[in-house]
């Protein structure tokens, strides 16, 4: 029993990325460390400075909220971006277009700025299947994680699934958190 | 149109100019000019994280991140260095390119980012197009009390998203870029054939091209080239070096040294597709070029049994041309990512080691693998055969089963196989229909990782302060880290099986966390993951520094004093920082544990701000924030040039007596001001000639060695001082023996003087000959009859000499180069004649 709990130690650590080192955060994860889950619409950006890094700020629109306090909007934030002549990028950083519609695990910290959380992990598209169905799918062709203990595709997770379904796991998540 | 001649082998960060054949790679570096002393250094943010571990500390954190830009530093066939600068002040305005390490507040799931952030415009030279790079960075964690800095897991964080910000991207082979799921690198071994090549291709060092081998080919599915495939050349005992395929199918691997290789292809696993995987190429409207659908791998020669596979011979300087795989389409990836860990104690270690001897006599010895593809419903996937290349271990029958403690796992047994020698060796992972292959997935070694059980302050009996390591299998040969700083073995007490080490400096009542590491590249936390053994140093007063000048101009060369308090300077293990890359530090002197004397060059571009200086000593860390300040630069002060140049010999060498020059700019107009005047060491120096730029004199003789400070005075304008080297003065050649005319093969005698008397033994071992330009060793040296401190240097002549009547001579003693004297040197006559 002691050499399970080992691995777990060690599995928790890290798992990989590019230029970024993700940690996996399962779906029930996701919920319990966001401190809101909004899905709304970007409906501007601006850049900011903090330190020698620069963020890219992008104002959403809120149009439903499943956790966190009420606000008609977020600001949230991803690094990179150009302020003056310097542009910065990160690869692994998300871009979230103008207009599009998102539903966000949001993780907001001491220092009041709020972060997608792990990076890409929080980020769903809000998309309408051939059914009609209204769909929050996570990224796009290929965005597959593993799970950091299993190993395996989180496709198990539900890359894709229909709000619905998703409105259920958050509340269940939430509820089960109690 | 952007031409390429850059090496495509590896993957870098990678531009391409079109949509079509041949497609040139262009990857994404920094411009070695643009760095001095091709010295690309490495800032940490003086605000430090806001969160540690128990038993951490910032010291502890800078000196793994010293560590990680040391490991870099040490591919001696890139000739891009890579050094820690110091702290720095976020925000710090500055021109030249640097590695920033911050420590940010990030939201749960990201552990650390790393990567170029900044880019220049493209840039082509004769020998090949890149986009330059003016600036990296490195995120970690502001919060760090989860992950402390003296783990295996931090340090290879550190040296991986380090390697992106140097411009690599990942690779499939185990390397320390690879992700963290194959990783097979720890702080015993951080770096692999392919981390070393991925550099060296990038800033290739002279020769490194032409000492090693390629392999090329073309890998297709249907006739159609296959993009982003990954070939791999996976010696049999050693570690691998693989590149990614261009568009249009064709691949190249190079920096291969000699030797036999298997070759085999596989597909990018999803985790390395998703937009935070690896990079993908872009063209030149700046859109991403996508990789190439799922296939089954295979060796080359077109087989999935390794069995079949057909090892290639690489030889240096040519290529294995041709090796091309047509591959089958797939719909997804079966086996990917795949992490082994092994049980040394009760703690898992990663990667997997398994210990040969605990093998013999048909014991078993197992691991445990995770990753996606190998268990399924609690038991092997259907068909999975698990070997190991080379048959060093065997997987017995019924040595496949799921881990019992957590049968998502899957255990893998294995017996002593065929003879072999310790080291890293590639598991095979066959499942019907397709092949996965684990560089490095299992270790052999002969015993168990060391551990430390107690760290004992100790004082020798000449009152130099030690700590003595009790511990199990420990050794001589075994390497001991307070934290990230590495402490000098001084002996192995066999009576006690103690290790006694120097510990390096720290500030008082800091603790370090101690870590041996043997030869196998096992470690003590291995063992002591959760309880590492520590050490406190002894309390003391608060360290604190004063910088004088504490201003200098754009474009000055100069000497800086560094006097500390309560400080613990020591030779080798300090480093002055001046908070950005604009401010480089050519070369410092430990005068005493206080006083420091350090020559720096201000960029003259420099962007004009306040920086912090500090000084790291070991595990002690001084900052001044705000301490310098660069300002403006002045066309009216000379700045004199600290390579100060033997007039005899043409090297950067001073030494008493001899006659120098130094190279002076904003020196022109002050040239026939009468009144110039130099010191050497506060003693007047004779003055030779004085001209435009540059002024020779006469070093005083009595100047003693080591560094003395240079200064000179040009009419009212006073130059800022810099720090010489005196050093003991160049060998002389005084003859040449019997034999001034010579042939390729001739021993060749020369009778040489200003060599040192008691070097006894060693003597020729620290001489060499260059003749022509070609390098000879020296194979003899006696003292001459009868002549008082000349000796007998002998050498044979290489047949790489270019004949000719004047061909130059030159001895080398400890580095010190004499003056030339001219030698003939004839053809060799042909056989026939």
């Amino acid at each position: 029993m002691r050499h399970w709990l080992a691995t777990w130690i060690v599995i928790a650590m890290a798992g990989g990325a590019a230029a970024a080192t993700l940690e996996q955060l399962s779906f029930d994860e996701m919920v319990e460390k966001s401190t809101s889950i909004v899905r709304g619409r970007v409906i501007g950006t601006y850049t900011t400075a903090k330190g020698s890094l620069i963020y890219t700020h992008y104002r959403v629109l809120v149009s439903e909220r499943w956790k966190g306090a009420p606000a008609a909007e977020a600001d949230l934030v991803v690094p990179g971006g150009v302020l003056g002549n310097v542009r910065q990028s990160f690869t692994g950083a998300p871009r979230l277009a103008q207009g599009s519609d998102y539903v966000l695990f949001l993780w907001t910290g001491k220092s009041g700025l709020t972060h997608i959380i792990g990076l890409t992990q929080g980020l769903f598209d809000v998309t309408t299947d051939a059914k009609g169905n209204t769909l929050a799918v996570r990224g796009t062709s290929g965005e597959t994680m593993l799970d950091r203990a299993t190993g395996k595709p989180v496709t198990e997770e539900g890359l894709s699934l229909t709000l619905a379904d998703l409105r259920t796991r958050i509340s269940r998540a939430m509820g089960g958190a109690k | 149109m952007i031409m390429a001649a850059v090496s495509p082998a590896y993957y870098h960060f990678i531009h391409y100019t079109g949509r079509s054949t041949p497609y040139a790679p262009i990857p994404e570096k920094f411009n070695l000019d643009s760095l001095p002393g091709h010295t690309l250094q490495v800032f940490v943010s003086d605000q430090g994280p806001a969160q540690l571990s128990e038993l951490d500390s910032l010291a502890g954190v800078v000196s793994q991140v010293r560590l990680a830009a040391a490991t870099w530093n040490n591919v001696g066939t890139s000739d891009l260095r890579v050094a820690y600068g110091g702290l720095f002040t976020p925000g710090t305005q500055r021109t030249t390119p640097d590695v920033e390490v911050t420590f940010e507040e990030v939201p749960p799931g990201l552990v650390a980012m790393g990567g170029p952030t900044v880019w220049g415009d493209p840039v082509t030279t004769v020998s090949g197009s890149y986009v330059p790079i003016t600036r990296s960075v490195v995120i970690l964690r502001n919060d760090l009390s989860q992950k402390p800095s003296y783990s295996e897991g931090f340090f290879g964080t550190m040296v991986h998203e380090l390697g992106h910000a140097l411009g690599l991207q990942h690779s499939l082979t185990s390397a320390t870029m690879s992700t963290d799921y194959t990783r097979a690198t720890t702080r015993g071994r951080p770096l692999t054939t392919d981390d070393r090549v991925a550099l060296s291709l990038l800033y290739p060092a002279s020769g490194f091209l032409a000492s090693t081998g390629s392999i090329s080919g073309r890998v297709s599915m249907s006739g159609q080239g296959v993009h982003l495939a990954s070939v791999v050349a996976l010696p049999p005992n050693g570690t691998p070096v693989s590149a990614l395929t261009n568009p249009d199918g064709t691949y190249r691997i190079d920096g291969l040294p000699a030797g036999p290789y298997y070759v085999y292809v596989h597909p990018l696993p999803p985790t390395e597709l998703a937009s935070s995987g690896i990079r993908l190429p872009v063209d030149a409207d700046g859109q991403q070029v996508a990789a190439s659908s799922p296939f089954v791998s295979q060796f080359y020669p077109g087989t999935r049994d390794v069995r079949q596979a057909a090892p290639l011979s690489v030889t240096a300087g040519a290529t294995n041309e041709a090796v091309d795989f047509a591959v089958e389409a797939r719909s997804y990836v079966p086996l990917y990512a795949v992490t082994t860990y092994s049980y040394p104690g009760q703690t898992a270690a990663k990667p997997a080691f398994i210990s040969e001897s605990m093998m013999l006599g048909g014991k078993r010895n197992f691991l445990v693998a995770g990753g996606a593809g190998l268990v399924s419903d609690g038991a092997p996937v259907a068909g999975l055969n698990v070997s190991v290349l080379g048959d060093a271990a065997v997987v017995p029958p019924g040595g496949l089963s799921a881990y019992g403690p957590d049968p998502r796992y899957l255990r893998v047994d294995f017996q002593y196989g065929m003879p072999s020698t310790e080291g890293a060796r590639h598991l095979i992972f066959s499942i019907p229909g397709d092949v996965y292959v684990l560089p490095s997935g299992l270790t052999l070694t002969g015993k168990l990782p060391p551990s430390i059980t107690t760290a004992t302050a100790a004082v020798e009996t000449d009152g130099t302060p030690v700590v003595r390591l009790a511990g199990t299998n420990l050794g001589p040969t075994t390497t001991v880290y307070f934290d990230g700083v590495r402490a000098s073995n001084l002996r192995f007490d066999e009576t006690a099986s103690e290790l006694v080490v120097a510990p390096p400096p720290a500030s008082g009542g800091h603790r370090a966390i101690v870590t041996a590491i043997n030869t196998d590249a096992q470690s003590s936390l291995f063992l002591q993951a959760n309880a590492p053994a520590t050490y406190t140093y002894d309390a003391a007063e608060t360290p604190s520094i004063t910088v004088s000048p504490g201003a200098l101009a754009a474009g000055s060369e100069a000497m800086i004093e560094i006097t500390g308090y309560g400080t613990r300077f020591q030779q080798g293990q300090t480093v002055l920082g001046f908070g950005t890359p604009d401010v480089f530090v050519r070369r410092l002197w430990v005068i005493s544990p206080t006083r420091i004397l350090a020559n720096v060059a201000v960029a003259a571009n420099a962007t004009v701000t306040a920086t912090e200086v500090s000084v790291t000593s070991g595990l002690q860390i001084v900052g001044l924030p705000y301490g310098f300040q660069i300002q403006t630069s002045d066309s009216t002060v000379p700045v004199l040039n600290p390579s100060v140049v033997n007039a005899a010999t043409g090297q950067a060498l001073v030494c008493a007596g001899c006659t120098q020059t130094v190279n002076i700019a904003n020196f022109s107009t002050m040239a026939a001001v009468s009144g110039v005047s130099i010191t050497v060491g506060d003693e007047p120096a004779m003055l030779v000639e004085t001209k435009e730029s540059q002024v020779t004199f006469v070093t005083p003789p009595d100047v003693p060695l080591g560094p003395a400070v240079l200064r000179l005075q040009a009419g009212s304008a006073t130059a800022q001082p810099i720090v010489v080297m005196v050093e003991p003065a160049p060998p002389v050649i005084q003859s040449l023996g019997d034999r001034t005319s010579v042939t390729a093969g001739d021993v060749v005698a020369m009778l040489v003087s200003g060599l040192d008397d008691s070097a006894g033994d060693t003597l020729p071992s620290r001489l060499s000959a260059t003749a022509g330009g070609v390098q000879h060793s020296v194979f003899a040296a006696a003292k001459a009859e009868g002549q008082n401190g000349v000796y007998v240097v002998l050498f044979v002549l290489s047949d790489s000499v270019t004949p000719g009547d004047q061909v130059p001579l030159r001895v080398s003693f400890d580095g010190r180069i004499s003056a030339p004297v001219a030698i003939t040197v004839r053809s060799k006559p042909s056989e026939n004649q």
